[in-house]
């Protein structure tokens, strides 16, 4: 998933971060209310809204009669009801991608890129003992610290730094300890936790044997618009709402 | 395209969203003229001079050939917040009210910082212990007068003033104008610089608090030092108890790094290793009311001790609990453009080195952090600079000469003591400025001017000159308790036969009936005192080297005529000779039984001392520079270049 995700946004991930969130919310909305189009009942979808649309006027041309009024507004709430069944499919089948989605782009947008002004701490929490020499080795980026050794709570730290880039985050990968007994953090590691949790947080993915979990403290990032500090999901629902409106509008979808 | 074309359009496409974020909309271009002033504090003709010979300074080299060099005449006394205020209103001392560092309150007797002050709220909303301010107080600038780029404002001119001095709080974002405070900028304790240096070291306690505190922390057998911070004063409860945070301090003696756990955020270092920027949260009421603040830590030590050093606590640019930029969204914008950046006045932490906390090279890791950094904002203040006015201020040469002078000055008492590697330290330090005059330079062009200038130059300070010591040898003070002598603020005077007293680094006041708080001199008696105290100090002689220490001894009201002086102003401000200056305990009202001492603090530079021996330095794209400029001409010279095409000058 994360590498067929690569090649999807590959077209991206040279733009700034907030212009390349912008395209592929817009895209994503896009596609969406495409989806929506393709899944969902547009002819029941329709008929039921004219329908509905015929109930409130006529609830408006019969003020007079407070027994048709009530009669029509039941009615509307159960076309209501009818028009929540029509739309559940459809959104049922858009929430897939819209998660993965919007897990892949946490991964992606979330976080601060890593240099030297922004440093991550990352610690390792080992199961049963602790390599004997702490050392950290970075396939991607530099460790910048010596690694502290705490016996107590079996916790190994070190601070590391990317080697620059926008999206040397995905890629990042430390081996700590030695030959003999070892623990790669793999930032998007998948070993342990299963392809569902590694897609909702691809930033926590941990590990080999004897590890029993780690935790870093990569910066989020905020995104300046109109003055304000949007955070990516943010952005990405904002865009992609606004993009699917001007979809339904464009594809004549029935929304 | 009227604006709803503009507006529809804008809206249909991401593109937009980047556009609005980066400000493209906000403002037709002008074209008009550009002045860049590069503020260096501290930067002397001399040295200029010398390291341009030398080849450190070749952009220097080329603007002085491609326009003029001189010295720039400075303010009495040639003090920074003095002198950049005479260069910001354009007028003396008597007009803006800064006279020193230090001003005291003649009714009180107590000093207090010329540049800022804190005033309470008039009226608070007490429920129990809660003191919730409804009305008034918050920070007031005591800078007073017109700043000169206010006529650039009025004629639409932009105007841009980075980390400018003595602009703290800076002023209401009512213009165009972009203002980022300097000089005068406290952390969030509200002093000028405090760090805090944690420490199992017996040796390295002590109560002294000038710069900082030390911490005795301990570890329990676990590893760990739980480190508290103290914040600021929480002024919203009853008797405005400290705020604090707490650290916990993980070492590994055997890889001698430790890692540092404040709230959510953690980091490894290892020894003489500087930690990234780390936030702090004080909260005063809760998650209502909350100051944030920012600091770096540095491991000085492991193992067989534990120094922890902690920065001062500055104000987190991004969310500053007090004004330090105007517009306020500015300081976040170049903290999310730059990353965090020191944010207090007196960013390099001299106080450290001058207690032992630091040595030189810890100094000067720390220094280098500083300089950087103002050197990433230059860079980015410089590439967002499209017209008008831009003052950069450099406050590094001046802390770093201060405190490495010795290394270049054979007279020196710390000469031999200071290791030959730091020789080229102030060389190297021009040379990073000179730098910056590269990098501006790229941008001129036929509508763009430079100017490089400084507010003093620079002396050595040798030997430390009392002269509150000298006033009570010679009769003009008299000592009641003289085993008081070293206490501060005037502990061992006998006010009712005292007529004078010394304060702040030049200041001299009389002890005036009517005025101070124990005055005893008449009017009538004043002029008589004050024109024995000039012979008497122009005519002292160092028994050790056989020179004047005081070059001048300046009368205010002869050097100002015609102005009313405010109450807090010195009566006298004392012109130290080249190689002394006034002792430190002088600056707070003590007095040493010595009236002449060898200066045997790293702070071995000096330009609080006769202004004539310490100008100022003028470095011009620009050939046609007044004859004999001074920095209190300055202003108007920068108007006049930026308003002649309008047809205004």
């Amino acid at each position: 998933m994360n590498t067929l995700f690569d090649i999807l946004l590959f077209p991206f991930r040279y733009l700034d971060p907030l212009w390349g969130l912008a395209w592929i919310s817009a895209l994503s909305g896009i596609m969406m209310i495409l989806v929506f189009k393709k899944t969902s009942n547009q002819q029941a979808i329709s008929k039921l809204r004219r329908k509905m649309g015929s109930r409130a006027l006529g609830m408006l041309l019969f003020l007079e009669s407070p027994l048709t009024v009530i009669k029509l507004a039941f009615s509307l709430i159960t076309d209501n009801f009818v028009y929540l069944w029509h739309l559940l499919k459809p959104m049922l089948i858009i929430t897939i991608p819209f998660l993965v989605t919007a897990a892949q782009l946490d991964a992606r947008y979330s976080r601060e890129p890593l240099d030297a002004s922004h440093p991550a701490t990352v610690t390792v929490l080992w199961k049963d003992s602790i390599p004997s020499a702490g050392t950290a080795s970075p396939e991607y980026g530099v460790v910048i610290s010596p690694v502290v050794t705490i016996p107590d709570s079996l916790e190994q730290s070190f601070s590391f730094t990317g080697t620059g880039g926008l999206f040397v985050f995905s890629e990042m990968g430390v081996r700590l300890g030695t030959a003999g007994q070892s623990g790669s953090i793999m930032v998007r590691g998948t070993e342990k936790r299963g392809i569902i949790q590694s897609l909702f947080r691809p930033w926590n993915g941990v590990l080999e044997p004897g590890t029993a979990g780690m935790r870093s403290t990569i910066q989020e990032t905020r995104y300046h618009i109109l003055g304000g500090r949007w955070s990516w999901f943010a952005v990405f629902l904002v865009f992609s709402s606004v993009w699917a409106i001007i979809g339904a509008v464009v594809f004549k979808v029935k929304v | 395209m009227n604006r709803r074309d503009f507006l529809k359009n804008a809206m249909l496409t991401p593109a937009a969203l980047a556009a609005l974020s980066t400000g493209c909309g906000k403002t037709a271009g002008r074209s008009g003229k550009r002045l860049i002033v590069l503020g260096v504090d501290g930067m002397d003709p001399n040295l200029v001079q010398s390291f341009v010979e030398q080849g450190f300074m070749p952009n220097t080299r080329r603007l002085m050939e491609m326009g003029s060099f001189s010295s720039l005449g400075t303010s009495t006394p040639p003090q920074s917040p003095v002198a950049w205020s005479n260069f910001i209103t354009g007028a003396p001392p008597p007009v803006h009210g800064i006279f020193d560092f230090v001003h005291r309150d003649p009714e009180t007797m107590q000093p207090f910082l010329s540049i800022s002050e804190v005033s309470p709220p008039d009226s608070t909303l007490d429920i129990g212990k809660l003191h919730l301010p409804i009305s008034g107080g918050g920070v007031n600038l005591l800078r007073q007068g017109t700043p000169f780029w206010n006529t650039l404002l009025e004629k639409g001119i932009p105007v841009t003033m980075i980390k400018l001095p003595v602009d703290f709080p800076p002023p209401d974002p009512d213009h165009n104008g972009l203002f980022l405070s300097g000089l005068g900028t406290p952390d969030v304790r509200g002093t000028q610089g405090s760090f805090t240096f944690f420490t199992d070291d017996p040796g390295s306690i002590s109560d002294d608090t000038g710069g900082g505190i030390v911490v005795p922390v301990r570890d329990y057998g676990d590893g760990c030092y739980t480190c508290r911070i103290d914040g600021p004063a929480n002024s919203l409860i009853e008797n405005s108890p400290t705020m604090t945070v707490e650290a916990k301090v993980w070492i590994d003696r055997e890889s001698r790094a430790v890692r540092i756990d404040t709230g959510d955020d953690s980091v490894v270092i290892g020894e003489r290793q500087w930690s990234p920027w780390i936030r702090f949260s004080f909260h005063a009421l809760g998650p209502l009311s909350t100051v944030h603040a920012i600091g770096r830590f540095y491991l000085k030590e492991a193992s067989p001790k534990f120094k922890l050093y902690l920065s001062p606590l500055n104000l987190d640019p991004e969310n500053p609990a007090l004004p330090i930029s105007s517009p306020d969204w500015y300081s976040r914008d170049l903290a999310e453009e730059n990353g965090l950046f020191y944010t207090q006045g007196f960013p390099a932490d001299t106080k450290a080195l001058s207690r032992g906390i630091f040595n030189d090279d810890d100094y000067l890791s720390q220094a280098d952090i500083v300089l950087e950094e103002r050197m990433s904002l230059f860079h980015s203040v410089l590439s967002s600079y499209r017209e008008g006015l831009l003052f950069f201020y450099f406050t590094s040469l001046d802390l770093n000469v201060h405190m490495f002078y010795r290394s270049m000055d054979p007279a020196s008492p710390l000469f031999s003591s200071t290791e030959p590697r730091f020789s080229g330290v102030i060389a190297s330090l021009y040379s990073r400025i000179d730098n910056a005059v590269g990098e501006a330079m790229k941008l001129l062009d036929d509508r763009t001017e430079i100017i490089l200038l400084s507010d003093h130059g620079f002396a050595p300070f040798r030997r430390s000159f009392n002269l509150n010591s000298f006033l009570a040898a010679e009769g003009f003070a008299s000592i009641s308790s003289p085993y008081q002598r070293n206490n501060d603020m005037y502990a061992c005077l006998d006010w009712s036969r005292t007529g004078a007293y010394g304060l702040g680094l030049n200041g001299l006041y009389i002890n005036q009936a009517g005025r101070e708080k124990n005055g005893v001199i008449t009017l009538s008696d004043k002029r008589n005192l004050m024109e024995n105290l000039k012979s008497s100090l122009e005519g002292a002689v160092d028994p050790l080297t056989g020179q004047k220490p005081v070059k001048h001894l300046f009368i205010l009201e002869d050097l100002y005529p015609g102005f009313q002086m405010p109450p807090w102003a010195p009566d006298m401000v004392v012109g130290y000779s080249h190689g002394y200056r006034a002792s430190w305990e002088t600056t707070l009202g003590a007095f040493p039984e010595d009236v002449i001492s060898d200066n045997m603090d790293p702070w071995s530079g000096t330009h609080c001392i006769s202004p004539d021996v310490c100008p100022g330095s003028l470095v011009s794209s620009i050939k046609n520079m007044p004859e004999s400029p001074t920095l209190t001409g300055m202003g108007s010279v920068i108007n006049t270049i930026l308003t002649e095409e309008d047809g205004a000058s």
